[in-house]
């Protein structure tokens, strides 16, 4: 096992190398000069191309990607040109809340799903199944945007019963929570509901009935076990995504998130900024990803590292 | 158990006692909320609104606009000024027994130290100071503020520019503004980028104390948040809001909707030096093919057709001018004697900048087509736009200008200089802009603006106006003291509930 994590920590490192090539090269690509908007409208070329010079992207580009990375190794993610501030700082302000949203989210989708998943599959054809299916159609059909506002217009606005917008309450992270988990909790109430309903079906529950085990532990012990697997894969990369940012999440509840930051960032073409911010999202993905991989095998003996 | 009782009943007093004090001595607050949070906290070098709205409350100047009028100046930190006959010195007297927050005296020092600052730094207001020379202190309480040439604008940018502590800042620099010190109403508190801004009273300011006890800015970049924070009260002012916003905050019965003439113009930019624009026929065309009148009544529900580069309320606004009346079979008539060979002509626009871009751009599209011009729309990310405007890589753009009261800054960047690369030449029009820079007179300067005016209305060059923005902004029902000065930047100083 040990050597396995070796193995994919050094892969990490080759993944991260990729991710900062590939977005320095895109961000450099397209167009939209940072000097310009940094500047007022009525900057004149020379004020440009002065701002240019003082901030140092009219270097090569090879040149300005290497000093990046000379910084990243050791640690420091460069500057802001917007806020004129260490990069690293900006992200550390933001990712507590990125955490707070996505873990509510997650949890609270699994807390949901995974029981309403697991009776669905037991009771097929049941009104509960009905609502099951229902509710993983809605959840998916919804759009986060939609969905945002409308739970503002219904709770905060016309209810009165929770506050619009808002970080540092249980209250303010009821309704984005619940948004931007949504979607996966609709996921996972199917994934669930089928893995139960085929795990069920296998021969050595039925002998395992027969032996007399409680209806309560078969579920518990067996089929809970089996289909976790499956909704691991799914949880541990929808958590990857979410720390990369629920944007439009972040944005409708005015949650001081990573994502809000990565889309000014990127509107502003604050290339130290979203190179900083791209590579820690990429960091995340990658040992959330190896987390999840170890989590597997050791749900599943039958599973080795390779 | 009577004991008991007794106990329990003396405890929950002790338990809510507390709780009716605070009710009765309660902290007045106003929650503000716009799109955009500050920049980072140097006055100088950031050209951000909230970053203005919030130098308002902290800093004082040396001159103010005049809240009853809006326009014209009225004295603050300074008592009084007087102007050299060549404009080229403005001497002032300044308020004396005025402290920054920090304790530290206002003085002559305090004026030298902060705007020499313009010379002695890179700073993004810099372009606004370019022809300072120096600040000469004649004593404690006496500056003259020295020009390489006649500066016609200097009370314009120094109701935008704050007086900074000399000594705190000659010891910490730019770190001073991590904690910010002025001389305002009120004192910097807490900045949580992305969160809030904090600013509380000073109860030991020179000047008309502030009403409130705490202003908290929220940045919120969503424009329904902010409607559904006001609705619900967790906002009292939400300001910048769009008009497709205002029926549902017009509904509430708690929720007043303000809506006032902004000095920013929405205009288009034609590439000048390109064919079919080189021909004035064409250019003639395009303006009458604009619907100005129906895109305010119709599309924005606010605002006012533009009749000229100056717009109401700026000085040297001529009121007799009329909008141009849209005219299809006229502008047919000039495109078919133009050099128009029928080709498409890119007229691109940014996204998220201006209201209701898309709608509008559309009808002016509408129109072109209308005339027989081939018309390619592209709506762009305003990195994108900004870049393809800068270059001069279209044939019309759409865009906005905001101005400080002042039309100079506008005419001197966008015209004469040729910021956005149109390719516009006239040197008669030149010439007007660089003697206006220096003409004292006011009356001999409004002849030159005016005359300015009527050469790009009449040549229908570098740019066609389109209309004057409005700016909206939801308040709870009961609140007074917002000053509002058509730059989109209020001083929210003595915002208060009236009862």
């Amino acid at each position: 096992m040990r050597r396995y994590i070796i193995k994919r920590i050094l892969l990490c490192f080759l993944v991260l190398l990729g991710v900062s090539i590939i977005s320095f090269g895109i961000l450099h690509l397209t167009p939209g000069d940072p000097a310009r908007l940094l500047l007022h409208d009525g900057a004149t070329q020379q004020e440009i191309n002065e701002l240019r010079e003082r901030l140092g992207l009219n270097r090569p580009l090879h040149i300005q990607y290497l000093i990046y990375m000379q910084g990243a190794i050791k640690g420091d993610l460069g500057t802001s040109l917007y806020f004129k501030v260490p990069n690293l700082d900006l992200i550390k302000e933001r990712v507590p809340a990125t955490l707070i949203l996505t873990s509510a989210a997650v949890f609270g989708s699994l807390l949901f799903s995974i029981p309403l998943g697991i009776i669905a599959g037991i009771k097929q054809g049941s009104a509960i199944d009905f609502f099951a299916l229902f509710f993983a159609l809605l959840g998916q059909s919804m759009s986060p945007v939609w969905l945002g506002v409308l739970l503002i217009f219904i709770f905060s606005v016309k209810l009165q019963i929770m506050p619009s917008f808002g970080f540092g309450s249980i209250q303010a992270l009821i309704l984005p929570a619940i948004t931007l988990g949504l979607p996966l909790a609709a996921l996972i109430t199917r994934l669930t509901r089928a893995g139960t309903i085929d795990v069920l079906s296998e021969d050595y529950i039925l002998a395992i009935r027969a032996k007399g085990i409680g209806e309560k532990k078969v579920i518990m012990r067996y089929v809970l076990k089996n289909v976790l697997i499956p909704i691991i894969t799914v949880v541990g990369l929808q958590f990857a995504v979410f720390m990369g940012g629920a944007v439009v999440t972040e944005n409708i509840f005015n949650w001081p998130g990573i994502g809000r930051l990565a889309i000014f960032a990127i509107y502003g073409r604050d290339f130290p900024l979203v190179q900083a911010i791209m590579l820690v999202v990429a960091t995340f993905f990658v040992v959330i990803n190896l987390l999840v991989d170890i989590l597997y095998t050791l749900l599943d003996p039958r599973l080795k590292f390779s | 158990m009577k004991m008991n009782k007794l106990v329990m009943f003396l405890l929950i007093i002790v338990l809510l006692l507390p709780n009716c004090l605070i009710g009765v001595a309660q902290e007045k607050v106003i929650t503000f909320a716009r799109p955009e949070d500050i920049q980072f906290m140097d006055p100088y070098d950031n050209i951000n609104i909230t970053n203005i709205i919030m130098d308002y409350l902290i800093y004082d100047r040396l001159v103010d606009y005049n809240p009853e009028t809006g326009v014209g100046f009225v004295p603050a930190l300074a008592t009084e000024w007087s102007v050299s006959s060549d404009g080229t010195e403005y001497t002032f007297k300044l308020k004396q027994g005025v402290s920054f927050h920090n304790g530290e005296p206002f003085s002559a020092e305090c004026v030298k130290v902060s705007l020499e600052r313009f010379i002695n730094e890179k700073l993004r207001r810099g372009s606004d100071w370019e022809t300072l020379k120096e600040v000469e202190i004649i004593d404690d309480y006496t500056v003259i503020v020295k020009f390489s040439q006649p500066n016609v604008v200097c009370l314009t940018n120094l109701v935008r520019t704050p007086m900074l502590p000399a000594k705190a800042f000659q010891e910490k620099g730019a770190a001073l503004f991590d904690n910010p010190i002025g001389t305002g109403a009120f004192t910097f508190t807490e900045w949580r980028r992305g969160q809030h801004i904090i600013a509380e009273k000073y109860p030991d300011y020179w000047g008309e104390p502030a009403y409130i006890d705490k202003f908290i800015y929220l940045p919120i970049n969503e424009d329904s948040t902010r409607l559904a924070g006001v609705l619900r009260g967790e906002i009292d002012i939400a300001d910048t809001m769009p008009p497709d916003q205002v029926p549902a905050a017009e509904a509430d019965p708690n929720v007043e909707v303000i809506r006032m003439l902004a000095w920013d113009q929405i205009y288009l930019g034609l590439k000048a030096d390109t064919p079919p624009f080189t021909d004035k026929k064409f250019r003639q065309a395009v303006t009458l093919s604009l619907d100005r009148e129906n895109i305010v009544k119709f599309i924005l529900k606010g605002g006012r057709p533009s009749t000229g580069n100056i717009p109401m309320g700026v000085f040297g606004f001529d009121d007799s001018l009329a909008p141009v009346k849209r005219d299809i079979e006229k502008a047919k008539q000039l495109v078919e004697e133009s050099i128009y060979d029928g080709r498409e002509i890119r007229l691109i626009a940014p996204t998220g900048w201006y209201p209701k871009t898309k709608d509008v751009t559309q009808a002016i599209q509408a129109g072109l087509i209308e005339i027989g011009v081939n018309v390619n729309l592209e709506i762009l990310d305003g990195a994108t736009f900004a870049e393809r405007r800068g270059a001069g890589n279209y044939d019309i753009y759409y865009t906005g200008a905001s101005q400080p009261g002042d039309v100079d800054s506008f005419i001197w960047q966008r015209i004469y200089n040729d910021a956005m690369a149109s390719g516009y030449v006239n040197n008669e029009l030149n010439q007007l802009i660089e003697d206006q820079r220096q003409e004292v007179d006011s009356e001999k300067r409004i002849e030159m603006l005016r005359e300015i005016e009527n050469i790009i209305n009449t040549e229908v060059a570098p740019h066609v106006f389109v209309y004057q923005m409005e700016h909206i902004y939801f308040q709870r029902k009961g609140i007074e003291g917002y000053r509002y000065y058509g730059n989109k930047c209020p001083d929210l100083r003595y915002v208060h509930y009236a009862n």
